[in-house]
């Protein structure tokens, strides 16, 4: 939800909530006050109506009570105290009934009894009462569209540089050597919040240099001292009077240094893969690439007396170069290793997807774990188990997919080049 | 045959020198840093610099320049840790011949300096000539005796390496390597190696040639002609 229309949510909400108690308590106090001023007037007009008896006597029919006073004679003597009740009248021009509030009395005058009724109409008050509940719910609909409109322009006023800024950020590539331009704010905590994002910035930059750097110089680091001992053992098989058994101690101090640089370069790979180092990109038609590969391991398809299908036709793509080819590379070894003599090889092309697949030992392999770091697919040590895991990061990297699956006895690796819509 | 080697890494420059040294008739000198390089390349006419680009006090790479500049039949290979591409494309564009990723296998930089001063001079005509083996570089032509023997892409290659290291004990996965370049790490070597050798040893012998190649169990293999 847009912060826009959260605020205006919660201010809405409120504020109804707000008015929707306020209006009913309004209404109660307002018909309790009425309600007392009748109860007062009928009292007086009790008062008057008793000045009126003692002074003048007692006249049923006259002018004076009107209708809302009714007196009757009691037949027999009854002592009433003055008793208030709500009661309706049918009235007669308007043929419908009303409400009344009534007081009722008894009062002994010249040894008669008499019943006095006062009768008050609550049809005004009642007519009042609603017409300033409606009053009232009108002004608040209109305080609550003002709100609205107010919230509308406090935001664009406000809040305009935050949502420029953000966007800035939202398209900013943290990775391009750029600065971070962000507009100034005259708002304080804006000015604090764009500070503290350019450092954050400058932070990672100065960090993906230093890394960067580190990259590079473990690498040369390590490869230095390894190529020492490689050539070291290496001048050391050449010596005339080495033992048979020493031999193999030192080729396989040899084969073992030459694993671990494998490894290192691989992990350098991975990691300038992952820092984004690979950002220049060209064309490339995969079938090219997949021709070269090919005929770099023809050897060795030769040598595992391989079955090997091709179906290859034109297929460009955007990518660094040197990614394609590893990924491609990957890929066709990945086929050649994990099969067996006179086993098959199929390479296919259709539309944006590149498939390749091999026969191979054993069933289905475990998708989930395939393209994770050092899982192997043998305990052959001679692989360093980060092939799948390049080809994974290559293709997340320039937004590819691929897949795994397991179908007629084959292995597939199925790689989708049209871009992923993020 | 001259050869300067500039590394500044002492014990790795000892003992490719000492392979050189060993194996050839080289004669081989050591410069640890840029100015002694630099020195040393204006004193003598070397006919192959074995340049390190990460130097303590300089760029390998200005030397490539300088040397190139001088004198244009010196051959340059460069050998570097960093497996950096734009490192060996500007190496290469200022006019160094190969270039060797460290760590690299003694056999093999062997095998390229070789065949570079080859190329370069044209020392000994164009042929390699062991005995009764001739190989003609310019059009890869393999003569036993003087009768011409048809050899794979790969088997020219494969009895190359082996007489370029004659005498030395060349492991399987510098073979491997050799053959099939830097993917040699993850591939089954051994089987690949042996039925290569296999191949090549039957043509040989059965062209009337001596049985030269020796097999070193569990390491690799010799050319062996003394």
């Amino acid at each position: 939800m847009r912060l826009l229309s959260k605020t205006s949510l919660l201010i809405i909400t409120v504020s109804i909530f707000i008015f929707m108690t306020g209006n009913i308590v309004f209404f109660y106090v307002l018909k309790n006050m009425i309600n007392d001023h009748v109860k007062n007037e009928l009292n007086t007009q009790m008062y008057e109506i008793i000045n009126a008896v003692n002074h003048e006597g007692v006249d049923i029919n006259s002018e004076f009570y009107k209708d809302d006073v009714s007196i009757r004679v009691l037949e027999k003597e009854k002592k009433l105290s003055p008793v208030i009740f709500d009661t309706v009248l049918y009235d007669n021009l308007q043929r419908k009934y009303i409400p009344h509030k009534a007081l009722k009395f008894t009062y002994k005058f010249e040894g008669q009894t008499y019943l006095i009724s006062i009768f008050k109409s609550m049809l005004s008050s009642n007519k009042l009462i609603e017409r300033i509940t409606v009053a009232s719910i009108f002004l608040v609909l209109s305080f609550l569209f003002v709100i609205y409109t107010l919230n509308r322009f406090i935001f664009v006023n406000v809040w305009s540089n935050f949502f420029s800024n953000l966007r800035k950020i939202h398209r900013y590539n943290i990775n391009s050597r750029e600065k971070l331009m962000l507009e100034k704010s005259e708002i304080d905590e804006f000015e604090l919040l764009n500070s503290v994002i350019k450092q954050m910035v400058k932070k990672i930059q100065t960090d993906f240099t230093t890394l960067k750097e580190l990259t590079e110089n473990t690498s040369h680091e390590i490869q230095t001292p390894l190529a020492v001992i490689k050539s070291k053992a290496e001048i050391l098989l050449q010596s005339e009077n080495i033992s048979k058994k020493d031999i193999e101690l030192v080729y396989s101090i040899l084969n073992t240094s030459d694993r671990l640089s494998k490894l290192n370069q691989t992990l350098l790979m991975i990691s300038k893969i992952e820092n984004n180092q690979f950002e220049k990109t060209k064309e490339i038609n995969v079938k090219e690439t997949i021709d070269k590969y090919i005929n770099n391991f023809e050897m060795l398809i030769n040598a595992g007396n391989f079955k090997l299908i091709k179906k290859i036709s034109d297929l460009y793509i955007e990518i660094n170069p040197v990614l394609s080819d590893v990924l491609i590379s990957n890929l066709i070894k990945n086929a050649i290793v994990h099969n067996y003599r006179g086993g098959l090889i199929k390479i296919s092309t259709e539309n944006s997807l590149l498939r390749i697949s091999n026969s191979g030992k054993g069933s289905a392999l475990k998708s989930e774990n395939l393209f994770k770091r050092f899982v192997k697919g043998s305990n052959d040590i001679r692989r360093t188990g980060l092939g799948l895991e390049i080809v994974k990061k290559i293709c997340d990297f320039n937004h590819f997919t691929v897949k795994y699956d397991f179908s007629n006895d084959l292995h597939n690796f199925i790689v989708d080049f049209s871009p992923v819509k993020e | 045959m001259k050869i300067l080697l500039i590394e500044d890494e002492r014990e790795l420059a000892q003992s490719i020198a000492d392979y050189l040294v060993k194996n050839k008739k080289f004669n081989c000198d050591i410069a640890d840093n840029y100015h002694k390089a630099v020195d040393l390349c204006g004193l003598y006419d070397y006919d192959c610099i074995i340049v390190d680009i990460g130097l303590p006090d300089g760029n390998g790479l200005d030397i490539i320049s300088k040397a190139k500049s001088d004198k244009s039949k010196t051959g340059i290979i460069v050998i570097s840790a960093r497996d950096a591409l734009d490192d060996k494309i500007s190496g290469l564009n200022l006019g160094a011949d190969d270039y060797l990723v460290k760590p690299f296998h003694l056999s093999e930089l062997n095998a390229r300096i070789y065949s570079l001063i080859r190329r370069l001079k044209l020392e000994g005509g164009n042929d390699l000539l062991i005995n009764e083996i001739t190989l003609n570089l310019q059009n890869r032509e393999v003569k036993i005796s003087g009768i011409s023997l048809n050899l794979t892409k790969s088997e020219y290659n494969l009895l190359y390496y082996l007489m370029t290291n004659k005498n030395q004990v060349l492991s399987k996965s510098s073979i491997a390597e050799h053959l099939v370049g830097e993917y040699v790490d993850i591939m089954n070597s051994l089987d690949f190696v042996y039925l290569h050798i296999k191949n090549l040893r039957k043509k040989l012998l059965d062209a009337g040639c001596k049985d030269y190649i020796k097999t070193v169990y569990g390491v690799g293999y010799k050319f062996l002609t003394e």
